[in-house]
């Protein structure tokens, strides 16, 4: 089992650093995550590699420690997307269906943003993981890190918006 | 037709929560390894290519299985995996890890429950606990090399297997490898790997040192590091515990002069 994880090791532990930004954190996250798999070495039924189930536990455990955190985009970062427009409009339980609402989102996202933008604004929005860890997951490079690319997502994102508005309204008139 | 209200985060994130038919991480694994010529697989494939949440995991996932530490990331991965070794040696031994406690202050982590071998065997366990916190560096100490084993303290600190060395910057290729004993050990597993962790020799030994072969020596050129880890294996060939990752290089130019 040892000569199993050891292999891996690098990779839990490399995750776990750049989740954190912080060694004795990433040791914590690392030793339950180990502790973990050692505990249900059993429920693995070879069905995938020993790398994804690892990954499965990896993230399930980051997203622990996220809640165990407290961090809440909504409150430390929601002033991100203070200036789009519609604040006032209705949400999705009020207007949409969940389903539609989560279509539109979707292809407002797909069609506005570059790839890394999608996948900033799913781990941040989705997963509510911090801008920092978002930065160091994604490698990414640039001096704002995963915050340039919110700020840049939100501006196609107004444009998105306002074009479809504008369409909805021809159509509805 | 309704309203769209992208400053509502709970909204987003109800949006791009997983849906019912979003791929399973043993799925999407299964993606990354395979042509899709199944029809599951294709259907799969079709799926994530309209699906943002699963074009994400996907991008992350493969992250993962291509993770490669970057230089930066070497001191502090080298001292968590020293750690690890020894907490799976136990987990493995069917011993019970002490509870991790989180504190707000960042010495009172997990780590007052590691105490130095010297330490822990001849303190109270509340003064061993106050040393090991007073020593610990705080979270802004970056991680340095140690110093030259062959010429410094006799042993460095470890949690489970002390080393003597080589450790830190040294000025000749080491000749050997030297640690202090580990309770119950009947042999040692020593391994040698560059920083990537791509091995480059591994010996065993009976002894509590092992000497360095003259074709790996040859290899340690000025400036360019090493990581080694010693294991401890009982009668049964078991592992019991391991050192820490320590990291050597030879130096660049000469040692300035002790002071």
């Amino acid at each position: 089992m040892q000569e199993l994880f050891r292999r891996h090791y690098p990779k839990v532990v490399g995750w776990c650093l750049r989740f954190t930004g912080d060694r004795e954190e990433a040791y914590d996250l690392a030793q339950t995550i180990f502790a973990k798999a050692c505990r249900h070495l059993d429920s693995f039924r070879g069905q995938s590699k020993v790398s994804t189930w690892l990954y499965s536990i990896t993230r399930s455990e980051c997203m622990n420690h996220l809640k165990s955190r407290s961090r809440h985009p909504a409150s430390a970062e929601g002033e991100d997307l203070d200036d789009l427009p519609d604040r006032a409009g209705p949400g999705p339980d009020q207007g949409l269906e969940q389903q539609a609402w989560s279509r539109l989102v979707h292809g407002l996202l797909d069609q506005a943003l570059d790839d890394t933008e999608k996948k900033v604004f799913t781990l941040h929005y989705g997963d509510e993981v911090p801008l920092d860890s978002i930065t160091r997951l994604l490698g990414l490079s640039n001096r704002s890190g995963a915050k340039a690319y919110i700020v840049s997502a939100r501006r196609k994102l107004k444009r998105a918006v306002r074009l479809w508005k504008s369409r909805n309204e021809m159509f509805d008139a | 037709m309704a309203d769209v209200d992208l400053t509502d985060v709970d909204g987003l994130r109800t949006a791009l929560a997983p849906s019912a038919s979003c791929l399973s991480l043993e799925q999407l694994s299964r993606l990354c390894d395979r042509d899709h010529a199944g029809s599951a697989d294709a259907r799969a494939a079709e799926h994530v290519a309209g699906c943002l949440r699963c074009r994400t995991e996907l991008a992350l996932l493969r992250q993962f299985e291509s993770l490669a530490l970057r230089p930066e990331e070497e001191e502090d991965a080298s001292w968590i995996v020293g750690r690890l070794t020894r907490d799976v040696a136990r987990l493995t031994a069917g011993e019970v890890l002490p509870p991790r406690r989180r504190a707000p202050a960042r010495a009172a982590g997990w780590r007052r429950f590691v105490a130095p071998r010297a330490v822990a065997g001849g303190l109270a366990a509340a003064a061993a606990a106050l040393l090991v916190i007073l020593n610990v560096p705080g979270r802004d100490a970056s991680p340095t090399l140690p110093p030259d084993a062959t010429a410094g303290p006799s042993s460095f600190r470890s949690d489970a297997i002390a080393v003597k060395g080589p450790a830190g910057d040294v000025d000749a290729a080491p000749k050997e490898m030297s640690w202090e004993p580990a309770p119950g050990a009947a042999s040692y597993s020593v391994q040698v790997m560059e920083v990537d962790r791509t091995p480059v020799w591994s010996g065993e030994s009976r002894e509590l040192k092992i000497a360095l072969p003259a074709a790996v020596r040859a290899r340690v050129v000025p400036g360019k590091p090493f990581l080694w880890q010693v294991m401890a294996k009982d009668a049964a060939g078991q592992a019991i515990a391991a050192s820490e990752m320590q990291r050597f290089r030879l130096r660049m130019r000469a040692p300035h002069p002790r002071e």
